[in-house]
Order: C-alpha cells, then structure tokens, then sequence
C-alpha cells in the first residue's frame, strides 16, 4: 500500500511544498520509510546529474524566416487535411443520396406528328420541264 | 521585477532587437544544454540540438504568448527537438559518453569521495537504462517547477506529480536495496 504522502515527499525534495505542508510533512517523514527513500532517491538524483557547461551560442546574423511559404503553410494546417478528405467524402456520399432520393421515376412519352401534306406547297413544274428537256437531249444523242 | 524584465527582453527581440535575445540565453543556457546533454547523452549532437533549438526559440519568438511562461516554452521548444533527433536516429544507436572515465581517483581524493561518485555515476547509468518517459520527467524536475513540467507536458499538475512518482520508484527499484535507506 503507497503513502498517501508521496506527492509531498516530492514537492519537498524538490522545495515546492509550502511552509505549512512542510512541518506537517516532516512529522510524517520521520516515521515513513516510503517517503524518506523518495526524498534520499531525489536528492540522489540531482547530485547525479551534475549542471554542463553551455558551449556558446553563436547568434545568426538575422534570424531565418520560413521562406518556403507554400512548404510552411501546408505544414501549418497539416492537423485538418484528414478533416479535409473526410469532408469532401461526405460531399460526395450527401450528394448522391441527394440524387437518389430525389430522382423521379422515367415517365414515357409518345409523340405523335401532327403533319399535313396537302399544306405542303409542291410546285415541281420546273423540275419537269428540266427533267423533259434532259430526255429529249439523250435521244438526239 | 525579474518577470518584467524578461518580458521586457522578449519584446524588444520581438521588435527587431535580436541582439537582446542573448540576455534570455545567458539566462537559461545552462539548465537548457544539461537538459539536452542528459537526454541524449551524445556531446556533439547535444550542442548542435542546443544550437538549433536557440535558433528555433530566436524565429519563433513572434508565435510566443507574452502571458506564458518563456522558460517552459523554451523547454518545450527543446523538448521538441531531442524528440526530432530521436526520430531521426531510431535506427542508429548511439552508445554514451564513458561515464567512468572520470570516477578513478586523483591522489588528492579520499576513498570516501570516490565511493560517492561511483555511487552518483551508478544512479546516472541507471537513470539512463529508464525508459524514455520516465527519464524525461526526472531530467525536466533538474530544471523546471512542477508547474513548469506541466506547461512543458501539456498535462495537469498531478499528472506530471504523478509520473515522477512513478519514475522514482522504478530508479529505486532497478537500484534495489543498495541505495535504500
């Protein structure tokens, strides 16, 4: 069974408990196994990893911009193209249940020609008299 | 008063005055390179890593949100970055720098002294044996608040509590007995 106090054996190893806590949580650590090891295990912890030195920093001349808008810009909303495709296939999916539901059934038509011939003015005099005129120029011939 | 002049610096830099973005370095440089040097454990990677990471923060400055917390943005921006090298070398191992190299005794030190940094190198090789995660949290409670670490994790304060606890328990239990109390 863990120490209920184990997350104030943490923030006072590292000094984050406050001064209240603090004299409570001592009385505790006196008779805690659990959290005395915790507080020796976080002291242990920081003596090991000892501070590095930083090399220098050497300060570009001037700071470099993304100059690759199109590249920067597609990276930036990376997060909605799934968003993207998921919504163009929804389109297309409400657009054709659209024309499902909405398409009326084939109605067949019969057309019927409403048409005279005798309205129709057949003058073929001259096409005769050509036809006539050929005829009689074959048998000369 | 401390705040105010580091929003004060970022501002100007936000301003054009790039020069003063030295200052907020000179300020973090040391805890933000032991941070990358301990999650990488590779020298040359780690200053190249703190070098871009600076960059980085130096470009992004105008994306930063004056009410938050730089540090934590900072090491999140680094965080960041050891997460991409990670990335990139997943198929490479890297062995690390030889940790025993400076625990033999130098004619002034006292048998006393030796066993404690052998003892101190023990705990930093089995900090390093940790899964990723939990080394993580241990390496960020080096150099960040608990609030901080939950800024850098997006997570709410118990949980970034929470995973120390658990990171602290399995260091004590790969240490075993030895360094129990």
């Amino acid at each position: 069974m863990p120490c209920k106090q184990e997350n104030n054996a943490l923030l006072y190893a590292y000094g984050e408990l406050d001064e209240n806590a603090t004299k409570t949580f001592l009385e505790h650590l006196k008779t805690c196994k659990e959290c005395q090891n915790i507080v020796h295990l976080c002291a242990l912890t920081t003596a090991s990893l000892t501070p590095k030195q930083a090399p220098q920093f050497c300060m570009p001349a001037k700071p470099v911009e993304n100059k690759n808008f199109k590249i920067g810009f597609l990276q930036k909303f990376r997060w909605a193209y799934p968003a993207l495709v998921f919504g163009v296939f929804a389109l297309i999916l409400g657009f054709t249940a659209f024309e499902f539901a909405t398409k009326k059934p084939m109605v067949s038509t019969i057309q019927t020609l409403d048409f005279n011939f005798d309205d129709v003015d057949t003058d073929l005099t001259d096409l005769e008299t050509e036809i006539t005129d050929l005829f009689q120029y074959m048998q000369e011939i | 008063m401390k705040e105010i002049n580091e929003q004060e610096i970022i501002k100007a830099v936000k301003s054009g005055n790039y020069e003063a973005f030295g200052l907020l370095v000179d300020k973090y440089k040391e805890s933000l390179y032991s941070f990358i040097f301990y999650s990488i454990k590779n020298e040359a990677a780690a200053q190249d890593i703190y070098q871009d990471t600076l960059v980085k923060a130096l470009t992004q400055l105008k994306n930063y949100r004056e009410e938050g917390n730089f540090k934590a943005w900072l090491f999140t921006v680094a965080r960041n970055k050891v997460t991409d090298y990670f990335r990139a070398n997943s198929k490479t191992v890297s062995l690390p720098e030889d940790t025993t190299a400076d625990i033999f005794p130098s004619k002034e030190n006292t048998e006393k002294e030796v066993f404690s940094k052998i003892s101190l190198d023990n705990i930093h090789v089995k900090i390093e044996a940790l899964p990723e995660k939990d080394k993580e949290i241990i390496l960020l409670r080096q150099y960040l608040s608990f609030q901080e670490i939950a800024e850098v994790l997006n997570c709410p304060l118990g949980t970034a509590l929470a995973r120390l606890n658990r990171a602290i328990k399995k260091l004590q239990k790969t240490l075993g007995e030895e360094y129990a109390l």
